[in-house]
């Protein structure tokens, strides 16, 4: 599902509720008890440590296997190739040391480790170059050829056309958007 | 012991030049701890005298007692005592808070002056700890170990020196069992406790980290549910701080406890030797209560200092620490400044930059030339190292090899001021701070009246939006600007940049999250805004090219290496 608008008409908001990190001022939102979900933003956080450091975010007791192979799915295969230190490579606090492309990349690499049944993206490819976000957007569309739910906030046009259903925001209603 | 001694001295050359105030300090300190002692001492001797006297009387034996002089004695040194500590405490703690602004000032100079790549290195909540716990610990140094031990030393010598005066072998035993003990709480404590309090200071690092990664990777960890896994490495982390903090305080209780045993011995053999000195007629009954009153006074000294002392870790960990910040070779002087109001050429020679440890691509051997008042732009996958180039361009990161040169002077050289005053860049990650919109875009020039700061806000098409906003510009944007959406961020902050009168600007990708109808006026407005002005726009993606107006240079940059694009 694709949720679109113009700057500020309140998307980030509806994610943030969806997520259940704001509270409805009124009205409900259920959501399947103690499901995990995966996040994923513009600007990924990124801790001070190590590739695992970050990685363990999403999935605490996962292997050092799984967790290259999260990698390489995400497309950091041939830069984590390029590591000495490999998975113990330290990067910085605002993703120093990694350009916004690398990042994304690593989040996703989260969100592949958790395997959670739904996603939530608030404009993931706002930041990224052309490659970069051809790449995210066909990884995320094979997320969804896996079963999993996205819901997705953005303005790009690829995105909305993939999107099953398109909701927009106008004026500050929500209203189905005709695909 | 030697090398311990070399990192403290930078902080101890600091308080030599203040070292008039550190020693009238120490001089009430020790006022203060004398007229304690004399007080204890003179009325021992005064009771004891009254009571001889007394008896004497009571017995039919002709005696007398001036109890005029002793009497008015012990209102002076009560009175004294009393208000020796008060100017103490006022006097010592104004040099405590004029050190600790000397000391925060010289650091935070330190951490201006260092480049992105420096900066970057560590986490923000370092740089804090530096700027606050560091220099806290420091404050230690003067209040805990340098004047207290001090004081008890010259204590010990004074009071040694007058039980002297009638009894030499008892003054004798309390100068080396009360040495003895110094010993033990000033060099025993420190080396006793030096690890765990240096421990104690990387602990305290440590957990700070956590609970900043913990509130910063929030939605991270609430999305996945690992928010309980990440509680319980704080958790476990600080069960191993607490051990740590128990360990050193039972060490400290210890140091503590044996003052008192050996003081409380001394009392007795001072009471048992004086004693002697009595029956053989040497000294008078009053001699002796106040030479053992003046004994058990002196404990009053030493208890503070085991505490004091266990802790010298944990300053010398905290001086390590700064040493590693200030004892870097300040970057060369940087003094030369621009003429005013002229337009500034960009000019890059065989430009190269390598990172030590980061997986950014360097840049390598990059030229280009830019005319005075001229626009470019930089197209770039990410990852190029546009962000690597825009910083050298700003002058806040050196370059490797080359030279960028800026209205014809190398751009490294330039003062803090001419780059604050002539520069003006746009980030990729905006900063704001946690203060109402107006706030955040006078920081830039906090002259503006509210009609330039309505016209910037019109020029990023913020108007309408912040009109209809109950507190209008006085809104809070929330601690790094959380209130607003992503675009109205980057918008705001560019508003902010429009605000100043720079001659060279970095836009990088201006447009990054901002719809298509809103780009356009953003753009027309920069167009407007940016006449007269030398500018480079950093840009991704190629769709976003045609929004830029006025551009006669285009390169492109990939892996580090830039190449001329041909202009349309």
């Amino acid at each position: 599902m694709a949720i679109s608008g113009v700057s500020g008409s309140g998307k980030s908001t509806l994610l943030a509720l969806l997520a259940g990190f704001i509270a409805p001022s009124s009205g409900e939102y259920r959501r399947q008890e103690n499901s995990h979900y995966a996040w994923l933003d513009q600007q990924p956080c990124l801790l001070h440590g190590s590739l695992i450091d970050n990685l363990c975010l999403a999935s605490p007791r996962a292997s050092r296997e799984e967790m290259v192979a999260a990698l390489q799915r995400a497309g950091f295969g041939p830069l984590l190739n390029q590591l000495p230190d490999g998975l113990d490579t330290l990067i910085g606090e605002r993703a120093v040391g990694l350009s916004g492309g690398q990042a994304q990349r690593l989040a996703l690499a989260r969100v592949y480790l958790s395997n959670a049944p739904l996603v939530l993206l608030d404009e993931p490819t706002a930041s990224l170059d052309h490659e970069t976000e051809q790449f995210v957007m066909s990884a995320l569309l094979e997320l969804a050829q896996e079963g999993r739910t996205l819901v997705i906030a953005t303005h790009h046009p690829a995105v909305i056309a993939a999107a099953q259903r398109h909701l927009a925001f106008d004026n500050g209603e929500l209203v189905e958007a005709v695909t | 012991m030697s090398s311990i001694f070399r990192d403290f001295l930078p902080w101890l050359q600091l308080l030599v030049r203040r070292r008039q105030r550190f020693l009238v300090g120490a001089l009430l300190v020790w006022g203060t701890l004398i007229a304690g002692l004399a007080l204890l001492g003179l009325s021992g001797w005064f009771i004891t005298a009254s009571a001889l006297t007394g008896i004497a009387l009571a017995l039919g034996i002709p005696a007398r007692l001036d109890v005029y002089v002793p009497g008015g004695g012990i209102r002076f040194f009560a009175l004294a005592r009393t208000i020796a500590r008060y100017i103490e405490r006022l006097y010592n703690h104004n040099t405590v808070l004029t050190l600790l602004a000397d000391l925060r000032y010289r650091v935070f100079g330190y951490l201006t002056r260092l480049d992105d790549a420096r900066l970057h290195g560590r986490r923000a909540s370092d740089w804090l700890s530096r700027l606050t716990a560091d220099i806290d610990t420091l404050d230690n140094l003067y209040l805990r170990l340098l004047v207290p031990p001090l004081v008890t030393l010259l204590g010990v010598v004074a009071v040694s020196f007058f039980v002297a005066i009638w009894l030499p072998g008892v003054a004798m035993l309390m100068a080396i069992t009360l040495g003895f003990l110094w010993l033990v709480v000033t060099l025993l404590a420190a080396t006793w406790g030096f690890s765990q309090s240096y421990q104690q200071v990387v602990d305290q690092q440590s957990l700070r980290r956590l609970v900043v990664d913990q509130v910063q990777a929030s939605a991270e960890l609430m999305s996945y549910q690992t928010t309980q896994w990440h509680r319980t490495l704080i958790a476990s982390q600080e069960q191993q701080a607490f051990s740590n903090q128990r360990r050193l305080g039972r060490k400290a209780a210890l140091l503590n406890c044996l003052v008192s045993v050996i003081s409380g011995l001394m009392v007795l053999a001072v009471l048992w030797l004086a004693s002697l000195a009595f029956n053989q007629h040497l000294v008078s009954g009053s001699i002796v209560v106040m030479a053992v009153l003046i004994a058990l006074g002196m404990n009053e000294g030493f208890m503070t200092l085991p505490a004091s002392f266990v802790k010298l870790g944990a300053s010398y960990a905290a001086v390590c620490r700064l040493n590693e910040l200030t004892g870097e070779p300040p970057s060369a002087v940087s003094a030369v400044t621009l003429p005013h109001d002229s337009g500034l050429s960009i000019q890059v020679n065989q430009l190269s930059l390598h990172y030590a440890q980061t997986l950014e691509p360097a840049l390598s051997r990059i030229d280009f030339q830019l005319p005075a008042g001229k626009r470019a732009v930089i197209t770039g996958s990410s990852g190029a190292g546009k962000s690597s180039l825009a910083s050298v361009l700003m002058g806040r990161l050196k370059a490797t090899q080359g030279e960028v040169m800026v209205g014809g002077v190398p751009v490294w050289q330039l003062s803090e001021e001419s780059r604050a005053k002539h520069f003006a860049m746009l980030t990729q990650q905006v900063d704001l701070f946690d203060a109402s919109l107006a706030e955040n875009l006078r920081i830039v020039n906090p002259a503006a009246s509210d009609n330039m700061l309505w016209d910037v806000l019109i020029d990023v098409a913020l108007d309408s939006w912040v009109e209809q906003l109950p507190k209008g510009l006085a809104t809070a944007v929330g601690e790094k600007g959380q209130q607003l959406s992503g675009g109205q961020g980057r918008r705001l902050a560019l508003a902010r940049l429009m605000l100043c009168n720079p001659q060279l600007v970095i836009l990088d990708e201006p447009f990054a999250g901002v719809d298509a109808k809103t780009a356009q006026h953003v753009a027309a407005s920069l167009d407007k805004w940016l006449v007269n002005r030398t500018a480079i726009f950093f840009v991704h993606q190629v769709s976003s090219l045609n929004l830029l107006p006025d551009v006669e240079y285009h390169w492109h940059l990939d892996a580090g290496k830039l190449s001329q694009c041909l202009s349309e």
